[in-house]
Order: C-alpha cells, then sequence, then structure tokens
C-alpha cells in the first residue's frame, strides 16, 4: 500500500522533470549562443581557470566590437568537476536545451573525449581547445571536432632542430618514449625526421606509469647516445632525469617535453640547467600578436596569461572567423574551422584532412641560469648541457 | 507483483523516451539516473543487506566498462561483450570475495578500497588497454541503444532487489548483517553466502559498466577507476534508504535531479550543497528518505486510527 503511494509520487515527480527540463525553442533575436564546460573545480581546476580567462577576454573583445555580424556573442560556462561524466551531461546540456552552435572545448584529454562523442552525436563543431594527444583523432574517427592546439606529433620537432643548427658532433639519439598512443606517434615523427637528417636514432619504451628507468639508462649508455629525448609524461620524465643525475650519464644535449613547466625547477635545482623542453606558448613571446594578447590579459585579471589563456583566446579567433564567414550555422562553421589557415595568437591555425593540428607548432626552451628561456634562434641555445652538479 | 508491475510500466516509459521525441537532454539526465540506479541497487544487493560495505562497485563497473570496449574493438558483437562484461567483473569480484570476505569487520571495507587502487596502477601499465592514455570505442553508437539497454537492467535490477530481500537467502543476508555468529549458530554458511551475494552483485555492476561504455565511448583509467562513481553507489540507496528496493529508486533520482537543478541554480555551490545533504540525511534519516516517508505516514495512519477509536 504505502510502497504503492510512494512509487505514484516517484513517477509524477519523473514527469514534472521532464517538463521542466524540456527544450526550449531558440529564436534569431537571441544573442549567438556558444558553450563551454570547464573543469573549475577537481583535478584540473587551476590551468581551466586559465582557460576560463582566455574565453573571457576573447568574449569581452568581441562584444565591444559589437559581436559577430551585428548579433552579441553569449557564452555559456559549466563546470565538468574535471569528471567525464559530468562533461558528457553538461555538453549536452549546452546543445539540446541551451542550444549553442559552437562548443569550446574542455580541459584534458579524458574531457575532451566525452564531450567529443556528444558532440559528434549531435553534429556540433567543437574546438579541442587545450587537446594535444593527437591520438583522440587516431583512434577513432571524428568529424565535428578539431584540434586546436598544437599536436603531439611535433613534440620532438624543436629539438631535432636544434641538433641539426649545433649537434654536427652528435653522433646518436636516443628516444624515450611511453607505450601510450600519443608518445609513439611523436617517436614514430621523430624517428622518420631523425632518418631524413641522416642522425642515427634509437628508441626505448617504457609502458605506462613506469617510475624505474634503470635499464633503459643502461641501454641508452650502452648505445652511446649523446643526445636524449624524452617524450613522456612529466613524473617518468624526472624519474628518468634522476636516474642519469644518479648514473653519472651526461649527454650532450637532453630535452625532455614537459620541461618548460615551472615545477622542474623545483625538482631539479640546478640540474636543470641546459635541459630542453617546449612550449605551445609563452608570455614573454615578442611578436605583436602576443605582445598584446598579454598586455590586455594582465590588465584584465592582473596575471600573466598562460599556454592555456592564449590557446583559449586563439580559439575563440578561429570561432569568430567562422560564425563571421558562415554565420551561427553549425554546419557551416563545421566546413570553415576544418578547412580554414588563419593567424591566431598561438601562430598559424591550420588542420590535416583527420582534424588534427598541422599549422601549430611548439616552440624550444631552454633552462639557463635557473630560468626557462625560449629559444627562437637554435645557435643562441646553451650547448652543450653543463654537466650534473 | 504489483511492485513489479509498476516497475516494468515506468521502465518502459523512461526506455521509448529516446524514440518519443523527448529532449536528448531529458534523456541523458533519465539515463544517468538509471546508472546509478544499477550501482545502487548492486551496492544494496551487497552492503545494504549484509551490512559490509564496497567502496569499489564504481571500479567494478569500470572493469566491465574496459572489457566491453576491447571486446568490441576487437571485433565481438555487442551481445557478447557485454556478456564477456559480466563474466570478467565477477571473476574479478572473487580476488576480493574470496580473500577478505572470510574475515569479519572491516577487512572488506579495506580490501575494496585497496582493490580500486590496485586496478588504477594495473591499468594505467597495461598497454593493450590503452595504458594512461585510456581508450575509446572506434564507432560512436547512437545513444538510444545503452539507454534502453540500461533502463531495463535499472528495472530488472530493482525487481531483482526486491525478489531477493523477500526471499529466504535476504532474510538470511540480513541475519548475517544483524548479528553474524548467530546466523552461523542457526546453520547459515555465512562466508559463502556473502561471497555469492558479492559476486552477483558484482556482475550487475560488470553489466551496468558495459553499457555504460556504450554510452560514454571513452575510457580513461583515471576517471573509470576513481572513487568518485564508488561514491555515487553508495550515496544513491543511502540517501534513498538501503535494504529496501525502492531506497535506490528514490536516491538515484534525488541525486541525478539535485545535482542537475543546482548546477543551474548555484553553479559555483551545488558540489557543496549536495555533500551536505548526504551528510544531513545519513545523520538524521538513518533509514534514508523511503524510511522517512514510510514513518511518517505510519504516523499519520496511526494517529487516524487513535481518533476514530476516541470518536
Amino acid at each position: 500500500m504505502i510502497s504503492r503511494t510512494v512509487t505514484r509520487l516517484a513517477a509524477v515527480a519523473l514527469i514534472l522533470a521532464f517538463a521542466v527540463i524540456g527544450s526550449r525553442p531558440v529564436t534569431a533575436a537571441d544573442p549567438i549562443k556558444i558553450g563551454a564546460a570547464l573543469s573549475l573545480t577537481g583535478r584540473f581546476s587551476d590551468s581551466a581557470k586559465y582557460v576560463q580567462e582566455g574565453y573571457q577576454l576573447w568574449l569581452q573583445e568581441v562584444n565591444a566590437h559589437g559581436g559577430i555580424n551585428g548579433r552579441p556573442v553569449q557564452l555559456i560556462t559549466y563546470d565538468d568537476e574535471s569528471n567525464p561524466d559530468t562533461a558528457a551531461v553538461l555538453t549536452e546540456r549546452l546543445i539540446s536545451r541551451d542550444g549553442v552552435v559552437a562548443i569550446l572545448g574542455p580541459y584534458s584529454s579524458p574531457i575532451t573525449d566525452a564531450a567529443a562523442t556528444v558532440a559528434e552525436r549531435a553534429g556540433v563543431p567543437m574546438l579541442g581547445t587545450i587537446a594535444s594527444d593527437s591520438s583522440i583523432w587516431e583512434r577513432r574517427k571524428l568529424h565535428w571536432t578539431v584540434q586546436a592546439f598544437p599536436s603531439s606529433t611535433y613534440d620532438h620537432e624543436g629539438f631535432l632542430k636544434v641538433i641539426a643548427s649545433k649537434g654536427k658532433a652528435i653522433k646518436h639519439l636516443a628516444i624515450v618514449y611511453e607505450e601510450s598512443p600519443f608518445s609513439i606517434g611523436a617517436k614514430n615523427w621523430a624517428m622518420e625526421e631523425a632518418k631524413k637528417m641522416g642522425l642515427s636514432a634509437e628508441a626505448f619504451g617504457y609502458a605506462p606509469g613506469s617510475q624505474d628507468f634503470s635499464s633503459i639508462v643502461e641501454r641508452i649508455i650502452s648505445s652511446k647516445a649523446d643526445a636524449v629525448s624524452m617524450g613522456g609524461y612529466y613524473q617518468p620524465s624526472i624519474a628518468l632525469t634522476r636516474k642519469m643525475i644518479e648514473r653519472g650519464y651526461n649527454p650532450v644535449a637532453y630535452h625532455f617535453i614537459q620541461a618548460a613547466d615551472g615545477v622542474t625547477k623545483t625538482a631539479l635545482a640546478g640540474d636543470a640547467s641546459g635541459i630542453f623542453g617546449r612550449s605551445a606558448w609563452e608570455s614573454t613571446f615578442t611578436d605583436s600578436a602576443s605582445k598584446t594578447f598579454t598586455a590586455a590579459y594582465k590588465a584584465k585579471f592582473n596575471r600573466l596569461p598562460s599556454y592555456h589563456s592564449a590557446a583559449a583566446y586563439a580559439a575563440g579567433q578561429v570561432l569568430e572567423a567562422a560564425i563571421k564567414a558562415k554565420g551561427p550555422d553549425k554546419n557551416g562553421i563545421r566546413d570553415f574551422i576544418a578547412t580554414t589557415t588563419m593567424p591566431t595568437v598561438l601562430g598559424t591555425y591550420k588542420l590535416n584532412s583527420k582534424l588534427q593540428q598541422e599549422g601549430y607548432r611548439y616552440t624550444l626552451t631552454q633552462w639557463v641560469s635557473g630560468e626557462s628561456k625560449v629559444i627562437r634562434d637554435p645557435a643562441q641555445a646553451l650547448w652543450p648541457k653543463p654537466a650534473w652538479k | 507483483m504489483r511492485f513489479a508491475a509498476i516497475t516494468v510500466a515506468a521502465a518502459a516509459l523512461a526506455a521509448v523516451m529516446p524514440f518519443a521525441g523527448v529532449s536528448v537532454y531529458a534523456g541523458t539526465l533519465v539515463y544517468y539516473a538509471a546508472y546509478y540506479l544499477v550501482l545502487g541497487q548492486a551496492w544494496n544487493m551487497m552492503s545494504g543487506l549484509t551490512g559490509y560495505v564496497s567502496f569499489t562497485h564504481g571500479a567494478l563497473a569500470g572493469i566491465g566498462a574496459y572489457t566491453a570496449v576491447l571486446a568490441i574493438n576487437g571485433g565481438w558483437p555487442i551481445t557478447l561483450a557485454l556478456v564477456a562484461a559480466v563474466a570478467v567483473t565477477a571473476f574479478a569480484s572473487l580476488v576480493i570475495g574470496v580473500t577478505s570476505l572470510r574475515l569479519r569487520g572491516t577487512a572488506f571495507t579495506f580490501a575494496t578500497l585497496f582493490f580500486q587502487e590496485l586496478l588504477l596502477l594495473g591499468v594505467r601499465k597495461l598497454p593493450a588497454a590503452g595504458g594512461a592514455a585510456g581508450t575509446t570505442l572506434q564507432e560512436i553508437l547512437p545513444t538510444s541503444l545503452p539507454h534502453v539497454l540500461m533502463v531495463l537492467t535499472a528495472a530488472g535490477a530493482t525487481i531483482a532487489f526486491a525478489l531477493l530481500r523477500r526471499s529466504r537467502t535476504g532474510v538470511r543476508l540480513l541475519a548475517i548483517k544483524g548479528d553474524e555468529d548467530a546466523a552461523a549458530a542457526v546453520g547459515i554458511d555465512a562466508t559463502r553466502l556473502k561471497i555469492g551475494v558479492f559476486c552477483a552483485s558484482a556482475a550487475l555492476c560488470g553489466l551496468a559498466g558495459g553499457i555504460h561504455a556504450l554510452f560514454i565511448a571513452s575510457l580513461h583509467p583515471e576517471s573509470v577507476f576513481s572513487v568518485d562513481t564508488s561514491i555515487v553507489a553508495l550515496a544513491v540507496p543511502l540517501i534513498g534508504g538501503v535494504e529496501t528496493a525502492l531506497g535506490p529508486v528514490a536516491g538515484a533520482i534525488l541525486y541525478v535531479g539535485l545535482r542537475e537543478i543546482l548546477q543551474i541554480v548555484a553553479p559555483s555551490l551545488h558540489l557543496v550543497i549536495v555533500g551536505l545533504l548526504i551528510l544531513l540525511v545519513t545523520l538524521f534519516l538513518r533509514d534514508g528518505i523511503i524510511g522517512a516517508a514510510r514513518r511518517l505516514l505510519q504516523r499519520r495512519r496511526t494517529y487516524r486510527a487513535a481518533l476514530e477509536t476516541a470518536r
């Protein structure tokens, strides 16, 4: 008897919920709606805040100039709690309840993957703002989601360039990679490129999450490599470096892709000196687009932008151009962002046929006297790497 | 019987949503309510009836999800992949079950926590499962398939729980919760029962995880094996009321609905409010919302009866 009453109540509640949540029509007089699900709480929240500020700055500038084609732009942002399931629900809410015409991407690969699934099903264009892992576009075919961040395929590019310029004496290059799609992709590209340069190269793979690099370091030493490039995540990179220090192995040049991160200095102190890294963007960039962006960002938020903010702003620039050219039409926007080549604060935006980023490239960095410096001209690099302290 | 009929009717109503022109967003919320209901019912089966608290039901669903994705990408048909998800998860649960359910008290709870962590570390290092970068279904399936499957599974799990609760086995399980020594004294093989019900509960999680993989399409170890989903599996029956078939139903609807409404009304505070509510319910409504509602009805009826007699 009681359970029946409760069941009925639950059924009524369910029906009411549908009625309240049901979609609403969007009229032409409304502002152009764009959606973003961001990890404002949870483990990605620090970086996601920078992304959000990048979007906000772009939005403010667009609307200050009278919007796009005379219509104001509205950015609807939700907190995905750094959780893919929440991101899936929110992306659905943005699309079918709020009626957004495009989505500015979330932070990190797991969340991009989850949001992309929803965007693909619904047929809504999405810019993968902070998605460096180009294997996202290798593992399955995506039509509506594009990579708007430098591709991990080119992780080793800057280091190979500095070897080409400075490293005439380099005989053998060791590439360390993680057995994960993004790292394998980067390794394959680098091996091919090294071959073209006439450089002998050897690859050393390690299992994801590995912390013990003793055997890899021994194998690198016995291969007589005089340059090492590590293409894995941050923690394994530090573990590999520590093992090299412990073993007293001093390559002429050493690069790990995450080295530009400020915590490298804390982890390695004086031993960081001479280590190369790579960066998508730095607030010290001196091109006029970056300078204008950095100044505007500092004026609005009273702190320096990170590469996250620049990527977010750049994604906004691309979307703005797309809507300007095609109007708020999903198919039009998708075709525009898939095929256009245009300058942004992050460099030249250009995709390949798999919708992976080809135009944006990483810039080489190097730790010199306690600072991560941008190396535009390879001739300016500190060479060879000072011996471990 | 009536309960089963109502459950089936409600499930049928929810299952046809994707085909009845209801907004995809509303459909998604119903889908998640159904997903959390399956996990909640599975948790209820094990922890609600025996009192052995599990913190790993989310991770068990994760095993099912990984199995399904790897099988489908390997060319298996979806039905077979789901069967594999159930089998692998049930088998994996024996690892915890056989080792820790022989012991009394908190050993099982700790084992479930370690198991969750162990899975995360293991899958991260498994190149076949995509390692730390995770894995993705090569084909994006329409939501209607996981939606219908999940809603039906949720209805099935609710009916199964109600039957189990009323059965002889259910009474035995509750006896274990009440006093394991006394239960053993009247001839209940507690260890075997506990392992059996945990295995069944895990199989249900495996099925839910496998279906969820069809929906979410991408798996990353950090999120699949994070404690978050396990907490939801436990919060749903706790909010609604453990030991009852209806508790998790109320819990799942309330959990999904409330979170969604709060996210719109109080975007920065919604997690705090949900957390506070769970805390308040567990502190002041020990038997959950369904229990409180029952007591309220009961009191009203006694009051009315008293009035009748007074006249």
